[in-house]
């Protein structure tokens, strides 16, 4: 006896899948991902869901909505589950600082020598604030 | 096959095909994501079918109550089975007979299973993702 499944690719199916951005695709992911998140913390909690409800004012029906992954949460509701859960699940920092660790400017030149040559005046090059540190490299 | 709301009939009678793209592309998407993530056990409406059987229901776009059945095996395995609208009006799935159907099947197909667990004929791969052994139902057989 063959042991094996039957393949069957359906040509609409797979045309309907090629249709799908990574852009959607990633809009589902982070909702799901998301889910788990939240339910992964109401579980270190040490919560059932139905506990978790009450303890927030809500009904069951709604926690297992939010833990579908199928939910868009509001700001408020993140905020919300953030205190109660210990967990970070947004980011509104302001000032956060963006390490760029390697920035690599290669220029040709005749007119200037190859080394020790002030790159700033050179193309009047101006550190962007969020740079903290950089090196300059010829090459 | 999904049925339309109002007339209870066929959607793909009463509406365009673009409305059955949308929905088959809000599953995918999902079961996309299910296979990066994991099929973890709140993405699925739970207790589908008899205590044990691991029937479930995925969880779709909250407001269109489509019942897609699955049996769920821990995190990494789903069998995907067929389904449909379930109205408002009805509370179980019994009362329509679309979702009977769909549901009963899997639920002798969860039994089947299990017996052919039991007997040895099938059993999970070592890494849990798949099943090893004889995959073939034929469930209107008396086998």
């Amino acid at each position: 006896m063959n042991n094996n499944p039957r393949t069957y690719k359906s040509p609409i199916l797979k045309e309907l899948i090629e249709n799908i951005s990574p852009e959607e695709l990633g809009k589902t992911e982070s909702k799901m991902r998301l889910a788990v998140k939240i339910a992964d913390a109401i579980k270190r909690k040490g919560y059932g869901k139905t506990e978790f409800a009450r303890k927030i004012n809500k009904n069951n029906s709604e926690i297992s909505k939010w833990l579908s992954g199928t939910h868009n949460f509001t700001h408020d509701t993140l905020i919300l589950l953030q205190n109660e859960l210990d967990i970070k699940l947004v980011n509104s920092e302001i000032n956060e600082k963006i390490e760029i660790k390697d920035i690599h400017i290669v220029a040709e030149t005749k007119a200037a020598p190859k080394n020790n040559f002030n790159l700033y005046g050179f193309f009047n090059f101006i550190k962007p604030d969020y740079v903290n540190t950089y090196s300059l490299s010829t090459n | 096959m999904y049925y339309c709301k109002p007339c209870k009939n066929k959607l793909v009678n009463c509406f365009d095909i673009s409305l059955i793209s949308e929905i088959f592309i809000y599953i995918n998407k999902r079961l996309i994501s299910i296979g990066k993530i994991g099929a973890r056990e709140n993405f699925f409406r739970l207790n589908e079918g008899i205590p044990g059987d691991g029937l479930c229901a995925l969880y779709d776009n909250p407001n269109s109550n489509l019942r897609l059945y699955c049996i769920r095996y821990g995190t990494s395995i789903v069998l995907l089975g067929g389904g449909g609208y379930k109205p408002k009006s009805i509370s179980a799935l019994q009362e329509n007979e679309k979702l009977k159907e769909e549901n009963y099947f899997l639920r002798v197909l969860s039994k089947e299973i299990k017996q052919r667990m039991s007997d040895k004929e099938l059993k999970f791969t070592t890494d849990y993702l798949d099943f090893d052994g004889d995959i073939n139902f034929n469930i209107n057989d008396d086998e």
